[in-house]
């Protein structure tokens, strides 16, 4: 007798039916549990540097990657997504500024600042995330500049503030190094100056770049002077249009 | 001649404990949260997926080889294999030196698979680096874990023991540098605290300093288009980085070594 009770047995049919209803309960359990997740509209505070490489056993990347996607994914919960204005911006910001600082040598929480969330944010908040990527293109400009000519694009065509748009166009070109940034980049600031009608402010300036020797390339000159002339052309049409309108 | 029949038995122990599934599931988890990381990633994808790959493959094998070491140590010890072992003509020590010799084996065959979905997302010189030095934290890991199997005989106490080793040894670093950024003004608590730190410190491993993935996502990296002398740097970089890494772990497996051996030999079985 003893010999049959340690052989293994056929499974009765209940015991199968019992999984399978347990399994179902399970399942239709969990999915409740998803759907009466509670919608933030803020990350909450972010973990300091010091706690955050603790918690990731000290690897830099990896903390600063998640964190990163974290507020990046944060629009979509529990199966729905939030609407993006609606984000508590500020804690955002205080993630994306934790992230690059326990990450230096990534800039995703700079791509995430100026590409995402300044052009969805409030004008106020939206300045918080421009003044974030202003304060890391300091810190390593010649890697970070195509951060800061987006921020530079936000500033002007977003926020409509071209005098933002011109202090970071001017930080462009004051801290990067013409060899390792794009001439484009670095002549921001002088296309500025001439869309705000400062054509004299621009000539001045284009004369101090070439004595400097930022500006070596003949063709470079070349665009330079015809962008300046169109920029008169155009400041002179608009105070002839003045003129007449006050007449 | 004892020493390697004792390895080549550590070996197959291990295999029959389904090391090689084991280690073969992990690399594959291990490529399914990256390729999940990098979908998401809208920018920077391969530093991503590297960033996310490389510590979860390296505490994937740590835990492996912690475990499978300890399990096999107290079975032996419970099972009295070990005492019918030292019945043959063979010293207590010559056991012990086998034994490492196998563990250490097969934690440089656990690193090996740890670094093949790696080498999936990017194969350069860096990662032959990477390999190596999670190799020898993997040695380090598994001498510790024998250690703490001969000394506690109790698999949960050796895990939990080796576990705080293991945490211990990769946070060193980052808590030291927390208790250097500390305000000057110190009481004899916090001054006391401190001493504490910096002798567990001094007694430690750095194993922060160990299999580093700022080594994969570096800038400085040899590639194809590279000329010679420019890859000759990068490698050179990368190499100097391993060998305080390589005396570390010689070092300290000695120091592990003695202790088990001590123990070993004064410890009834």
């Amino acid at each position: 007798m003893s010999v049959y009770r340690l052989a293994p047995g056929r499974q009765p049919f209940t015991l199968w039916a019992l999984l399978a209803l347990l399994l179902f309960a399970q399942t239709g359990f969990t999915q409740r549990l998803t759907h009466q997740a509670r919608q933030q509209s803020s990350p909450g505070a972010a973990p300091s540097a010091q706690l955050s490489l603790i918690a990731g056993m000290g690897e830099r990347a990896a903390v600063g990657y998640a964190m990163n996607l974290y507020v990046q994914s944060f629009d979509a919960q529990a199966g729905a997504v939030l609407k993006m204005r609606e984000f508590d911006h500020p804690a955002i910001a205080q993630w994306l500024e934790r992230a690059a600082q326990v990450n230096p040598s990534s800039s995703y929480s700079l791509m995430l600042a100026s590409r995402v969330f300044a052009e969805m944010a409030s004008d106020a908040n939206s300045r918080v995330f421009l003044d974030l990527v202003h304060r890391h293109f300091t810190a390593r400009p010649n890697e970070r500049w195509v951060w800061l000519s987006h921020a530079i694009f936000v500033a002007r065509h977003f926020l409509q503030d071209p005098e933002l748009a011109r202090h970071y166009s001017r930080s462009l070109r004051e801290l990067t190094d013409p060899a390792q940034v794009p001439r484009w980049a670095r002549q921001m600031e002088v296309f500025l100056l001439v869309e705000q009608n400062q054509a004299q402010a621009a000539q001045l300036l284009v004369a101090a770049m070439l004595q400097s020797g930022q500006i070596a390339d003949q063709q470079e000159l070349e665009l330079l002077t015809q962008r300046l002339s169109e920029g008169r052309s155009q400041g002179d049409r608009r105070s002839q249009e003045k003129t007449l309108t006050s007449r | 001649m004892a020493l390697t029949t004792i390895a080549r038995f550590t070996l197959i122990d291990a295999l029959r404990s389904r090391w090689l599934w084991l280690a073969a599931a992990s690399g594959v988890l291990t490529l399914a949260l990256a390729t999940f990381a990098g979908t998401m990633a809208l920018t920077e994808r391969g530093s991503v997926m590297l960033a996310t790959a490389a510590p979860i493959a390296r505490l994937q094998a740590v835990l492996l080889m912690a475990m499978l070491t300890i399990a096999s140590i107290v079975r032996e010890i419970q099972e009295r294999s070990l005492l019918l072992m030292l019945a043959a003509p063979i010293s207590r020590s010559q056991w012990l030196f086998g034994k490492l010799a196998g563990w250490v084996l097969l934690a440089w065959l656990t690193a090996l698979i740890a670094a093949l979905p790696l080498a999936l997302l990017q194969l350069t010189p860096a990662l032959l680096v990477w390999t190596l030095s999670l190799a020898c934290e993997l040695s380090l890991t598994s001498a510790a874990a024998l250690l703490f199997a001969l000394i506690l005989r109790q698999v949960a106490a050796a895990v939990l023991a080796t576990l705080g080793f293991y945490a211990a040894a990769r946070l060193i670093g980052v808590i030291l540098l927390i208790n250097e950024r500390a305000p000057l003004e110190l009481g004899a608590a916090d001054w006391l605290s401190s001493a504490v730190l910096k002798m567990v410190a001094a007694v430690l491993p750095r194993f922060d300093l160990y299999t580093q993935t700022d080594w994969l996502l570096t800038s400085i990296q040899p590639t194809v288009g590279d000329s010679l002398p420019e890859m000759t740097t990068a490698m050179a970089v990368n190499a100097a980085a391993l060998a305080p890494v390589m005396l570390q772990t010689l070092l300290f497996a000695a120091l592990l070594l003695t202790v088990a051996a001590l123990d070993l030999r004064r410890s009834e079985l």
